[in-house]
């Protein structure tokens, strides 16, 4: 009785391992695309990839395996994401704006954000758009992503977002307008002429 | 022109085929027709061009052994996971107590052997008490208490 109960809260079955190893090994370079482009540079975009599997092997007995492995794995990466931006959000609100309310000691900071995504990405050819892409609001960002860079379809990311195909559109117009904006704010020449 | 609010909104959803083919004929007739339109057109073209030409960004070599690593390491031990450890070691501890319990009262109901003894027959000379010759301190002695002399 005891055995069926441990047996009930362990970890995926040790037959599903092989299964998860190999969807591993096949969609992490996919993957790895996805939370760079989501976090815009390296080290943060190797904490999301890992954090993403862990994730999603304690989770693996829910995975519906008719479904595409990677629309499951970017719904748990964009969670994953807009927690730790919100998270991030939070924290600079407080520690930054709020100060010390029992003390009443504020403080002031340099705005040096600008020269930190440079140097983050300052060796990068696409580093106007990598910089455009981190400007923009982070739900715009990863519904834009999942369009241009996977081509995934309107549909897909309302299911990989958890949100309406309405929603879906708004936010790839907003997204794109913003990047737009940024573009010809920041970097003037880097919106060149596509042909037909 | 007031209709261009909206062709405008839905300028991306028109360069991603993501409307049927009446409106997506609309959209083309108002965009052959309107300059701003056309302009907005050709500029979010662009950026969703720059988006899905961006170079692949390859990962490190050893990223992936890092991330099995991470992934597999509760495997190593025992798979199951802190919630499931709590649980069964209350289960078992549980039912320790219950078959314990179960077996004292097994014993009294027969009679109160293996030197258990109803409290009502517990006399004050049940614990005997004698000198230790080294330090002169006293020294509580185990005695039988349903065998203890009167």
């Amino acid at each position: 009785m005891i055995v069926s109960w441990i047996k009930s809260f362990s970890k995926p079955a040790e037959e599903r391992k092989p299964l998860f190893e190999k969807l591993m090994s096949d969609s992490y370079r996919q993957a790895y695309q996805m939370a760079y482009r989501f976090t815009s540079n390296r080290v943060d975009a190797e904490d999301l990839l890992q954090e993403t599997y862990v994730r999603a092997y304690r989770f693996f007995h829910r995975y519906d395996e008719t479904m595409p492995f990677t629309s499951w794995l970017y719904r748990i990466m964009t969670n994953i994401h807009i927690d730790s931006v919100r998270k991030n959000s939070r924290l600079r609100t407080v520690s930054i704006d709020q100060g010390n309310p029992e003390t009443g000691t504020t403080w002031e900071i340099a705005d040096d954000s600008k020269q930190a995504d440079h140097s983050l990405v300052s060796n990068s050819l696409d580093e106007p758009f990598q910089l455009a892409l981190k400007a923009m609001t982070p739900e715009f960002r990863m519904a834009v992503i999942l369009a241009d860079i996977d081509g995934m379809s309107y549909e897909e990311i309302a299911d990989v977002m958890d949100t309406s195909v309405g929603t879906v559109r708004s936010r790839i117009h907003r997204g794109r307008k913003q990047m737009k904006e940024y573009l010809q704010a920041s970097f003037p020449d880097s919106l060149p002429e596509v042909s037909n | 022109m007031s209709n261009c609010h909206r062709i405008k909104s839905l300028l991306s959803a028109y360069i991603d085929r993501e409307m049927t083919g009446e409106e997506a004929y609309l959209m083309r007739e108002h965009i052959s027709q309107c300059a701003s339109c056309e302009l907005e057109f050709e500029e979010l073209r662009r950026v969703k061009h720059i988006l899905s030409t961006l170079p692949s960004v390859e990962p490190s070599d050893d990223l992936l052994d890092q991330v099995k690593a991470t992934v597999f390491a509760d495997d190593a031990a025992p798979s199951i996971s802190k919630k499931g450890i709590i649980v069964s070691t209350s289960m078992a501890a549980a039912m320790l107590f219950l078959t314990f319990a179960l077996m004292q009262w097994i014993q009294v109901r027969q009679g109160g052997t293996n030197g258990l003894v109803p409290a009502d027959e517990m006399v004050a000379t049940d614990v005997r008490t004698v000198g230790d010759s080294a330090s002169g301190a006293p020294v509580y002695m185990p005695v039988n208490l349903a065998s203890a002399p009167e």
